[in-house]
């Protein structure tokens, strides 16, 4: 489970990047943080990770105050960032085997990767080559496989299917699905609300770091989201 | 976690381009120079044993005290091999003389029989290894942060529960474990090379001189592999860390170097060698115009049977009158003390010039100290013994022994004997120059203005002189002089213990500045934004 309460993020120039997020996300459930370009959704992932030091607030891995402990609230999440480029000279099963290891499961073994990245939908051919010879999607078909097999009960995306095909982008959904399905919690910041309204069970839209409204899966559908979000962003440029 | 890390660091550079590149570099360019520096080596130790070979017979053949002028060479160290320091710069022998003591090394110390030779690029093992070592640190290290934040790896491997000091230690020692054995060959590859070579041999403290020039090598290493992760860790981006990496390798390498010695050249001002030499004409003037003085007033100088001089004091007279030659005899008593009280005058202006330029040397080190290539340049150059102390010893030893020559001449009286200048025995002069012509020309001449008449009736020959058979009369007819009681020349055996405290103090700074540097880079990397 994921829980941020009252998570605030002030910057030394005083920016507020992150304006008293509370929300919870429970096991099983697809959360979608939606939001224009600086609105506070990759500063609440950066807060889950530790990366930075929240000003305020506090952020929950399966109740473990991530600021307290740092090291043991991340035994509990994965992470899949944008464009992850990986060790390009190391192939996809080098990469998953130093990332395993990381994630504290040094005994898999190479049949265990080879299984992971046929289920992330990874040519067979493509295990033993050279990450830098892949396209984006088939990287990021390797982060997830990472995230995967590190086998957290929290997962957080930031921006995955950013520069993805339709295609890549609809396999990666299927897969979070199916994530969804063996109980992960899992949050996901993103621009894109079509994929939005597949597949989250909930969705919340960000602005200057505030987390104006949280609509669950009924709630979108019967308010028309896009409009929502499109009213949103248009606020957003006339403020600008 | 950390060696996991460490491994993976190592495997990406095992598998990179730069690592191939930098093995290639190593495998061509240091035996390249290995085999020039032996080369070199082996050229100097020819000459250097052609030297003293003849610097020995020019001693076994003197047969006067005038042409006993040791001359000093010395052999080239093996360890020159690996840093030839100043060795090729100063000569490798000194000759005692009367009239001055030694001030400088003479003769060429440089391996190329070719002067014009010289004017090529030439870089010892040393340098080779400053220069490559210090490059591929930084070519290992400029992105190892910025590197992994530009791919976003920085942010998935912090994702895990792992700390950041585990990370750092692992990220730092991949570097480590992939440069070591660079490193490690170079330096194996050579020392296979030298072993090879039969004329080098290195002795126990040459070894522990290799051991510890390797240790010195991995420090310089560490360094700038510091040098790379702190810029990896300041700049924006890999392309800045390369950017800033090359200045700083220039900088460090090339540059600070210049800027010492100018720097030098400008604050510590010394005398041109021109006026040096000026000064000492004028000492040198005034000193033959005192023995002019002298001369004058022995007016039983004159012609010699067979006479040999130079102007290095050199003075061999056989077939003379016992009044001229008794009154050579007065001039040397009185003017060698002469002498050696103006190579005192001299050696007082020399070593007043001599100081200013260690002085100016010590401050352009001093100051190229700031740049960790120097410090080990220079750490290289003591531990080989081809530094510029080393060199002063030997100088200083060759002093040392000229005066204890001088003493020894002066005790035994030989400025004011007849053997000083002359290998016959006085008991075999002819009493006036009457009598040795009368002798020489078979009663024909009774005096110089007979034989002077003689010639003139004679077309001017002198061939009456050679009526009798006079070999008194002639060098070869005298044996050498018996120098075994001579004092010898030892030159005090360069050790590696010689060396040590300033090895311990170089080293300590290399290893002080490397503690620096990485509590630094530890404390930065443990706050670094890995956004």
């Amino acid at each position: 489970m994921l829980e941020a309460i009252d998570l605030t993020k002030r910057y030394e120039d005083q920016e507020l990047a992150l304006d008293s997020l509370t929300i919870e996300i429970k096991e099983g459930e697809i959360f979608f943080l939606l939001g224009a370009n600086g609105a506070g959704k990759t500063t609440t992932i950066n807060l889950f990770l530790n990366f930075i030091e929240p000003s305020g607030g506090k952020a929950l891995i399966n109740g473990i105050d991530v600021t307290k402990e740092p090291l043991e609230s991340k035994k509990y999440v994965s992470y899949v960032s944008e464009n992850v480029m990986m060790y390009g000279n190391f192939s996809a099963r080098q990469n998953l085997d130093f990332f395993a290891k990381l994630g504290g499961k040094p005994n898999l073994t190479r049949d265990d990767y080879y299984m992971r990245m046929r289920e992330v939908g990874l040519q067979e051919e493509a295990f033993e080559k050279k990450v830098k010879t892949f396209s984006k999607g088939m990287r990021q078909k390797v982060g997830l496989t990472i995230a995967i097999i590190k086998d957290a009960p929290n997962i957080l995306l930031d921006e995955p299917t950013a520069g993805l095909d339709p295609k890549a982008a609809a396999e990666l959904m299927q897969i979070l699905l199916n994530l969804k399905r063996q109980g992960k919690s899992i949050l996901m910041c993103t621009h894109d609300i079509f994929r939005a309204k597949n597949i989250a069970d909930r969705v919340g839209i960000m602005k200057k770091g505030r987390l104006v409204m949280v609509r669950t899966r009924d709630e979108f559908f019967e308010d028309d989201l896009e409009k929502i979000y499109m009213d949103y962003m248009q606020e957003m440029i006339i403020e600008r | 976690m950390w060696w996991k890390i460490a491994q993976k660091e190592f495997l990406l550079n095992l598998f990179s381009t730069r690592f191939n590149i930098s093995l290639l570099l190593c495998l061509l360019l240091i035996p390249i120079t290995i085999v020039v520096s032996l080369s070199d080596y082996n050229k100097r130790l020819n000459t250097y044993q052609v030297d003293k070979e003849n610097a020995e017979n020019a001693l076994k053949t003197a047969r006067v005290y005038t042409a006993v002028k040791p001359v000093l060479v010395f052999p080239p160290r093996p360890l020159s091999i690996l840093c030839q320091g100043i060795s090729n710069q100063i000569g490798h022998s000194v000759r005692i003389i009367i009239d001055e003591k030694p001030l400088l090394g003479e003769g060429s110390s440089n391996g190329r029989d070719n002067p014009l030779l010289m004017s090529f690029f030439y870089f010892d093992f040393v340098h080779i290894l400053a220069i490559l070592i210090s490059l591929l640190a930084l070519v290992f290290s400029y992105d190892l942060f910025s590197g992994e934040k530009e791919n976003g790896t920085l942010k998935l491997v912090f994702s895990n529960s792992v700390s950041r000091s585990t990370v750092v230690a692992g990220k730092i020692s991949g570097v480590f474990i992939t440069l070591l054995p660079i490193l490690a060959l170079c330096y194996f590859i050579s020392i296979i090379i030298i072993l090879m070579s039969p004329q080098v041999s290195f002795s126990a403290s040459d070894w522990l001189g290799v051991f510890i020039l390797f240790i010195s090598s991995f420090f310089f290493m560490a360094l700038f592999i510091g040098i790379g992760i702190l810029v990896s860790v300041k700049s924006n981006s890999s392309y800045n860390g390369i950017v800033v990496s090359f200045f700083v390798w220039l900088w460090f390498l090339f540059l600070w170097p210049n800027i010492s010695v100018y720097a030098s050249q400008s604050f510590v001002k010394i005398q041109m060698l021109d006026q040096l030499q000026q000064s000492l004409r004028v000492l040198i003037d005034e000193r033959e115009k005192k023995i002019e003085e002298l001369r004058k007033n022995l007016p039983g100088l004159g012609r010699f049977w067979c006479a040999a001089g130079g102007d290095d004091g050199y003075l061999e007279i056989v077939g003379s009158a016992f009044t001229a030659i008794d009154d050579q005899r007065k001039l040397q008593e009185k003017s060698v003390p002469l002498r050696l009280d103006y190579a005192q005058k001299k050696w007082h202006l020399q070593e007043a010039y001599l100081g200013k330029l260690e002085r100016q040397e010590r401050f352009a080190r001093y100051l190229s100290f700031l740049s960790p290539s120097e410090l080990f340049n220079h750490l290289c150059s003591v531990v080989c013994h081809t530094d510029a102390v080393a060199d002063k010893k030997l100088i200083d030893q060759s002093r040392n022994y000229r005066d204890l020559l001088m003493n020894y001449f002066v005790q035994k009286k030989i400025f004011s004997s007849f053997i000083f200048f002359t290998p016959q025995p006085e008991n075999q002069f002819y009493r006036t120059w009457d009598d040795l012509i009368t002798f020489v020309t078979d009663g024909e001449c009774k005096s110089w203005n007979d034989v002077n008449e003689w010639a003139k009736n004679h077309g001017g020959s002198s061939n009456v002189l050679y009526k009798v058979d006079y070999p008194q009369g002639k060098f070869s007819y005298y044996k050498p002089l018996d120098l075994s009681d001579l004092p010898k020349f030892s030159q005090s055996a360069m050790n590696i213990n010689d060396s040590m405290p300033v090895v311990f103090i170089e080293t300590g700074a290399l290893l002080s500045l490397f503690i620096v540097l990485f509590s630094l880079i530890f404390n930065l990397c443990i706050r670094y934004d890995v956004r």
